[in-house]
């Protein structure tokens, strides 16, 4: 999954006009990119934890992140607590 | 100066699309990268512009407390720069904003001699204030951590805006991958309660990590806070309940005259919770 996906993802960040066509419709920009049928659908669930879950699926993003293989998944990482 | 220097920079909370040039250019000129992000996408991306990037999470373990995963954060990050390497370190959003490692680690390396900066970057805060249409000059902006807010009783003003932070972890000062003890939550409603009304409406607001998707923006009454939905990431918006009296002796003090004071209307407007799709 990494690499096409992760790129289409990413291209979102300085392409605000496909922003906007996705917005109006994925399914146009989604077949445009090339992704698999697998990819697709976990776009267009709509489902940001799925998308996060299957993003640390793949052993090299979850490798990328620091995550020990062995270790079991997290939705989010806790942010930096300060208490004085 | 010894050889060897330390710069911080922030991913901003969108991946990619909130890292400024700056910080880019910082990543990809390191010849040490050390990160701590949240999102898989980010690290990706970090170790495609530079490839020595190394993900400081390591440091984290499971009901450990998070303080000594930061103080093995700051030494992983001191034992690059000590080498004499420029070192980049690399935190999600702003890496200043409740990001203890970041701070402490430009510290010592001054202490020891290095060259040592931050540069800013984009927090929640700034995510919130563009999300919710707040202007922290309209009435005043209040934000603190959720657990300090409520062990130190910090003293806030129900005529400002007060934002809470980390109002899904409180009272837990641990690593946890599972989910954290709602307990808190219940006690900062309380707390809340004896100083807003219980209808008062709140907002729990997620910045939006992914462009594809709208911030997560919902709106309770104060008392109904228990039975939304929060996350680890979730913060609390609580607008301003009462409207803040002037001074008239100040006024005339300062020499400010009462006709030129403009004092517009806050509205908030809530785009409706759904995502782009």
């Amino acid at each position: 999954m990494a690499s096409n996906f992760t790129h289409f993802l990413i291209s979102f960040g300085d392409d605000p006009q496909q922003l906007e066509a996705f917005k109006q419709d994925p399914h146009a920009v989604l077949d445009a990119a090339g992704l698999t049928p697998a990819e697709k659908t976990l776009l267009l669930s709509g489902n940001k934890q799925l998308i996060r879950s299957a993003l640390l699926a793949d052993t090299d993003l979850k490798q990328a992140l620091g995550i020990p293989a062995h270790q079991n998944l997290t939705a989010n990482l806790p942010t930096f607590i300060i208490v004085s | 100066m010894k050889p060897g220097s330390l710069t911080v920079v922030g991913t901003g909370i969108q991946f990619a699309g909130q890292i400024t040039l700056e910080a880019r250019a910082h990543i990809k000129q390191a010849e040490k990268v050390l990160f701590l992000v949240t999102d898989p996408i980010t690290a990706d991306w970090i170790r495609d512009v530079n490839p020595t990037a190394e993900s400081l999470y390591p440091c984290y373990q499971q009901g450990k407390s998070r303080m000594i995963a930061y103080v093995e954060m700051i030494e992983r990050i001191l034992s690059e720069v000590r080498k004499g390497l420029r070192v980049c370190a690399v935190f999600y959003g702003h890496p200043g904003i409740f990001v203890y490692p970041s701070h402490e680690a430009i510290s010592r390396a001054r202490l020891e001699g290095f060259s040592a900066k931050m540069l800013p970057g984009i927090s929640a805060e700034d995510c919130l204030f563009a999300d919710l249409g707040i202007d922290p000059a309209r009435t005043g902006c209040q934000s603190f951590e959720a657990t300090d807010f409520l062990i130190h009783k910090r003293k806030f003003d129900t005529g400002c805006s007060l934002i809470l932070w980390q109002i899904g972890c409180i009272g837990d000062l641990t690593f946890n991958l599972g989910p954290y003890d709602s307990r808190g939550f219940h006690v900062l409603t309380e707390y809340l309660c004896q100083y807003y009304d219980a209808t008062h409406p709140v907002i729990i607001y997620e910045a939006a990590e992914y462009p594809i998707f709208d911030p997560t923006i919902e709106r309770v009454p104060l008392a109904k806070l228990p039975e939304a939905q929060i996350s680890p990431i979730s913060t609390l918006y609580i607008p301003p309940q009462t409207e803040a009296s002037l001074d008239y002796e100040m006024l005339d003090r300062l020499g400010i005259d009462l006709h030129l004071l403009v004092s517009a209307p806050q509205t908030i407007d809530i785009p409706a919770e759904s995502s782009a799709l």
